[in-house]
């Protein structure tokens, strides 16, 4: 199943360094724009989003030298072959591929956003894991409900 | 350029013009950026006959060479022009994300003067910028004007703006961005409202260099963790400021009904822990900030629900305790007032808690209040007196100029419960608890300012030796004791002007103390590419200082100026631990100047500036 960088909007403080680690650590400059996380602040939740590895991952499909490409489950990017179309982007239901000098720019899961994380809440999620939860939680409620005689 | 941009945005809102300008290299080395080069602008271009409301006054945004990196607590930007409130230098400094989109956006600084002849605002992208006309904003809150901008342009903009309280010239306006945060003090968002000017918005997709990424990256690791393994770490991210409330609870030094006493029998209402519980929905934090001291609460009200970040600790006992309102709830709604109407919170509950004396002795009457009965800890009557401030309506008019200028219209006993240095209102502190804070309110450069001279060093409780060694004398670590505060003012001044021009948020520093001058200096360095040393770096910061102190002597400041209100100078405490305390000023102040090689009247010497190469004003 599909991982991908998540935390709660209630736990993120939204102080961002974890877009500011990200360009530093790839790019080795801070630009926030150029991101492959982005925290998005809305009320009062900050939201983050990253890829999500996608199953059928239509920037994959989009691309149009095999730039993108799947390795152990996560779309990697060559950063030789990306000729910075901007096609991926396009694509991405999530806006989560970004751009950087000329080329592609998308998160590859090194990591280090969740090493400089200060709530320490930002982790890699998998789609399976929140299923499964949410499965049980559910049950769990009807369960009580049952007993309750609801 | 490393860490700076480079680049200077000139605009004249009386010519409608915009000049995208070099910044001056020479003055970003000497006075690295934010709050140094805002006083170095304002003291080149404002001279002391200029009117704070007049087109001539300058209105100066900027940011520093940290700003925009990750830098712990480098979100933040600075405004600085001639205060309407105080007549002298004035200037505040936010978080959020607008400092760091500045940046971004590719400038060091916005130079704006003249007067535009209808509401304008203006527009940054990338670069460039432009005037646009504002008159459907004109009126509208801070909130709706910020939500309207983003509207029409994108929803990435990042707005700073005034709202009704900085149109209609309160003194003590303050300019809002992100709805919660504020350059607050000093009244520049009155100077931004003279102006014609409702907000200032910006989009930014450049970005910052450093000139050795690798090794300024492991200084912001080294810092975060020195911050993230302090003691106290834990316990102040997740209160934050309102902790200091209940601090000051403990040690019996709590503003309390206009300083009248220290003491406030129902603090407990307003504590971390009751703002936790029952109201707080989650952590906040100003971009690249792993201290995420600021609160998110709300509340209902009526069949409202009012709230947003904080409300902090001054505004806990400014519109709190020294009312003698113990009511959390209103609290929370008049935080979000205030922001929402461009108030600083601070002289809005000091010039109010002066009406509640005055109202109490009798001095100001129903009459003058228009019927209002303003009653210690009355929070409706409060909320009321809030949104006629920000109007300027009724008896508001009036309390609408600050507590100094208020008191002169009902004579000289009015004016000795107006609790001001310089004519802007005192912060919470309790100075007759806290003595080096004390001397630095009443030396502060924007008047009275608890921020100038953060020595909570001396509230902490270190060991003696530590305080000889550092500030020459044991006694200096007792908050009670005058012994060592001159220099510990005058070290956490230097080092705090550096902070305020680099920019970092003072909390990264002085509340931990883990973080040192060398660390700084080596982020500077890193960033940079010039070398600065600490003492390089020192320099700058009292460069800053008394580059401050010299334009306000220009505006006639001088040692009568520096003086604390009547009452902390000579009305001992009434009751609890702090019972019978006074400040004892004169001594400090004799001490004080010093070691800042100033006259025994306050006056910077010629001899000084040319020591600090502070490049006088018409000379070459």
């Amino acid at each position: 199943m599909p991982v991908y960088l998540s935390i709660s909007p209630l736990e993120c403080v939204g102080c961002k360094i974890c877009m500011l680690a990200c360009t530093a650590e790839n790019l080795g400059v801070y630009k926030p724009t150029s991101s492959a996380i982005k925290v998005v602040r809305l009320g009062e939740g900050d939201y983050v989003t990253a890829c999500r590895n996608c199953a059928k991952a239509p920037c994959i499909d989009v691309c149009p030298t095999d730039a993108l490409y799947r390795e152990n489950g996560v779309v990697q990017l060559s950063r030789e072959k990306c000729i910075g179309c901007g096609r991926c982007i396009v694509a991405c239901p999530f806006g989560a591929v970004a751009y950087y000098n000329g080329k592609a720019f998308k998160c590859d899961l090194c990591g280090v956003c969740i090493e400089k994380c200060p709530v320490q809440k930002l982790k890699v999620t998998d789609s399976w894991d929140q299923r499964k939860t949410k499965l049980w939680n559910t049950m769990i409620e009807i369960a009580g409900d049952i007993q309750l005689g609801v | 350029m490393y860490g700076w941009t480079g680049k200077t945005l000139f605009i004249d809102l009386s010519r409608g013009k915009l000049v995208v300008g070099e910044s001056s290299r020479e003055n970003l080395k000497l006075y690295l950026g934010g709050r140094g080069i805002g006083s170095r602008i304002l003291y080149e271009s404002t001279s002391p006959d200029v009117d704070p409301y007049s087109p001539d006054n300058c209105l100066i945004f900027s940011v520093g060479p940290l700003v925009g990196t990750r830098f712990p607590g480098s979100g933040r930007y600075s405004v600085t022009a001639k205060s309407p409130l105080t007549g002298i230098l004035g200037d505040a400094n936010s978080g959020g994300y607008f400092g760091p989109e500045l940046k971004y956006a590719g400038f060091d600084a916005v130079v704006i003067r003249g007067r535009a002849e209808k509401p304008v605002y203006i527009m940054i992208v990338d670069g460039e910028a432009e005037i646009r006309d504002a008159s459907d904003l004109w009126g509208l809150d801070t909130w709706e004007t910020e939500d309207r901008i983003r509207e029409s342009t994108s929803p990435g903009v990042k707005v700073a703006c005034i709202g009704p309280a900085g149109e209609n010239l309160v003194r003590y306006a303050g300019i809002v961005n992100e709805k919660y945060r504020l350059a607050a003090r000093t009244g520049v968002g009155a100077v931004m409202g003279s102006k014609r000017l409702k907000a200032v918005a910006v989009s930014g997709e450049g970005m910052v260099e450093a000139a050795d990424i690798g090794r300024f990256e492991e200084v912001c690791d080294k810092a975060s963790e020195l911050i993230m393994e302090a003691p106290g770490y834990e316990y102040f991210s997740k209160y934050g400021t309102p902790s200091i409330v209940d601090r000051a609870l403990l040690a019996g030094r709590i503003s309390t009904r206009n300083r009248q006493t220290s003491i406030f029998p129902e603090g407990e209402l307003l504590s971390a822990e009751e703002l936790d519980s029952k109201y707080k929905v989650k952590d906040r934090a100003c971009f690249a900030c792993l201290i995420h001291c600021s609160n998110y609460a709300r509340v209902m009200s009526g069949s409202k629900c009012v709230g947003g970040e904080g409300p902090e600790y001054e505004t806990l006992v400014c519109l709190g305790s020294n009312c003698w309102n113990s009511d959390l709830a209103s609290i929370i709604e008049m935080n979000e007032l205030c922001n929402r109407l461009g108030l600083d919170t601070i002289s809005t509950g000091g010039t109010i808690a002066w009406a509640m004396e005055c109202y109490e002795k009798g001095i100001i009457t129903r009459e003058d209040t228009g019927g209002l009965d303003i009653l210690w800890g009355d929070s409706e009557v409060m909320i009321e007196l809030i949104k006629m401030i920000a109007r300027r309506e009724g008896f508001g008019d009036i309390l609408a100029e600050g507590c100094a200028r208020a008191a002169r219209k009902f004579g000289e006993e009015a004016s000795r419960y107006a609790m001001h240095v310089k004519g802007m209102e005192l912060p919470a502190v309790e100075v007759r608890g806290a003595k080096g804070f004390g001397l630095g309110l009443a030396v502060a450069s924007r008047g009275a300012d608890h921020l100038r001279a953060l020595v909570n060093f001396e509230l902490i409780g270190y060991p003696p030796e530590l305080g000889e060694k550092l500030y020459g004398s044991p006694d200096s670590v007792d908050p009670l004791s005058i012994r060592g505060k001159a220099p510990m003012v005058k070290y956490h001044e230097d080092l705090g002007a550096v902070l305020d021009s680099a920019i970092a948020c003072k909390y990264t520093f002085f509340t931990f103390y883990t973080l040192s001058a060398e660390l700084l200096a080596e982020a500077l360095s890193h960033l940079t590419g010039v070398d600065f040393t600490v003492e390089k770096m020192m320099r700058v910061g009292e460069r800053i200082v008394n580059l401050e102190r010299h334009y306000n002597n220009l505006h006639g400041i001088t040692r009568k100026d520096d003086q604390l209100p009547r009452r902390l100078l000579e009305e001992p405490l009434p009751e609890g631990r702090l019972k019978g305390q006074t400040v004892e000023l004169e001594p400090m102040l004799d001490e004080y100047y010093k070691i800042r090689g100033w006259t025994s009247e306050g006056i910077v010497p010629k001899e000084k500036l040319l020591e600090l190469e502070i490049k006088v004003k018409g000379e070459r």
